[in-house]
């Protein structure tokens, strides 16, 4: 017989597991320190202080259904047959003395404050895609303290991204996208949950995916994709901030569905696809960007979302211009 | 009263304005010819597929902010005090 580990979300992606078996841990802090030498360091990081052998605030343990700050702590006994759970808080309650403190400067921001804060760590992004765009707005979105992301990409790391997509680093070159990006998410910011899926959108899943999302972000290259994802969130209501790029141009507009109007209305055909398109990668590093302060914005209801109005960002002259965008009485996605 | 054209990305590049006052033309279609007489043949290569007077795939034209192509793509109507905007899509992530 053993003391069987479940884990949940963070941790379930990190350990690349939902259980394991241990045998001969007499209480919670050995237990612990055996789970490390299986899963290295990147499992030490999520469960104590930078430096320390104290568990982060952010890391829930039970034994046998009972949280062990309610028992011994650390020197919580155990023995043959105990079932212990270690998972991140939910997304959602108050907001902790850490998190206070870690996002006091945008507390600050007026119109954002506690209210704002609180609204992000009960939010629900959907990040779709792992490259140029989605690297630098899931970053955005994680420092900020959305309380909960799912990222998706179904791609392996290659060398040839690594001019943009900053999430991925040298290391990960032929590692899966969506394992790459939540290591890093998760060591950034541990009090967030990330969600990572290695797979394709398809008509088929899209509903699903997306489904309990409070805002979808664009990190698609290719329109099949975009137009897919357009639809689905007007079809389920769901906020969607478009962005795309190529060279030193990018673009974006959010599109809300019912108060403005859609993807298709503002492009409605796509442009034929480039296998390999030219882009520095400070171009997405600006658009993805400002993807994840809309979705922020949206989230906290401060300032103006960029609906009705595609933007468009050329780096050669550095300007930024706007073009006005109205919903389309022929559109065969949002008009009825 | 004219139709104001504006230029977005490379159509900046290539005209050198960010936009263009218009006057006399009915459609889409008779906008551009004013536009590619005034701008030359660089302009037209990068509106027209080659040897053809069909828009490129790669252009996107809003008449008072609704995409031509859901309108009646270049015979859409103008009228004095319209809007055109010109811009190419981009497409990469």
């Amino acid at each position: 017989m053993a003391i069987t580990v479940k884990f949940f979300a963070n941790f379930r992606e990190l350990t690349g597991r939902e259980q394991e078996r241990i045998e001969g841990a007499k209480n919670v802090a050995s237990l612990l320190d055996e789970l490390v030498r299986r899963f290295e360091e990147r499992l030490a990081e999520q469960l104590y202080s930078p430096g320390t052998r104290k568990l982060r605030g952010t890391v829930n343990i039970l034994v046998n259904g009972k949280p062990i700050r309610l028992l011994q702590e650390l020197n919580t006994p155990l023995k043959d047959e105990d079932v212990v759970a270690i998972f991140p808080p939910v997304a959602g309650g108050k907001l902790t003395s850490d998190e206070l403190k870690r996002y006091s400067r945008q507390i600050i921001i007026p119109g954002l404050g506690k209210r704002g804060q609180l609204k992000l760590k009960r939010a629900h992004v959907f990040v779709a895609g792992l490259g140029g765009l989605g690297s630098p707005s899931s970053i955005y979105l994680v420092v900020a303290g959305v309380g909960h992301l799912t990222i998706i990409d179904a791609q392996q790391v290659d060398l040839t991204n690594l001019n943009r997509q900053v999430l991925h680093w040298e290391l990960d070159v032929g590692r899966s996208k969506a394992e790459s990006a939540v290591k890093k998410l998760l060591a950034i910011n541990p009090n967030v949950k990330v969600d990572s899926q290695l797979k394709r959108i398809t008509p088929k899943n899209v509903n699903k995916l997306i489904k309990g999302a409070d805002v979808v972000v664009d990190g698609m290259d290719n329109y099949p994709m975009r137009y897919l994802l357009n639809e689905t969130c007007v079809h389920n209501h769901i906020p969607f901030v478009h962005g795309a790029v190529e060279g030193f141009v990018g673009q974006m507009m959010t599109i809300l569905p019912g108060e403005g109007p859609c993807l298709k209305c503002a492009i409605p055909k796509e442009p034929p696809k480039k296998p390999v398109f030219p882009v520095l990668g400070a171009t997405p590093g600006v658009i993805g960007c400002l993807q994840a302060m809309e979705a922020i914005k949206l989230i906290t209801g401060v300032g103006e979302p960029l609906v009705g109005r595609m933007l468009i960002f050329n780096g050669r002259n550095m300007t930024f211009n706007e073009f006005r965008v109205e919903q389309n009485p022929n559109c065969p996605v949002c008009s009825k | 009263m004219a139709i104001i054209v504006k230029f977005f990305a490379n159509f900046r590049e290539i005209t050198g304005k960010e936009q263009e006052s218009v006057e006399g033309v009915g459609n889409v279609s008779s906008l551009l010819d004013e536009l590619v007489r005034r701008f030359g043949d660089k302009l037209a290569k990068q509106l027209y597929s080659p040897g053809t007077r069909e828009l490129l795939e790669t252009v996107n034209i809003l008449v008072n902010c609704k995409g031509i192509r859901l309108l009646c793509g270049l015979n859409t109507f103008l009228k004095d005090g319209d809007g055109v905007a010109i811009f190419p899509p981009v497409s990469g992530g």
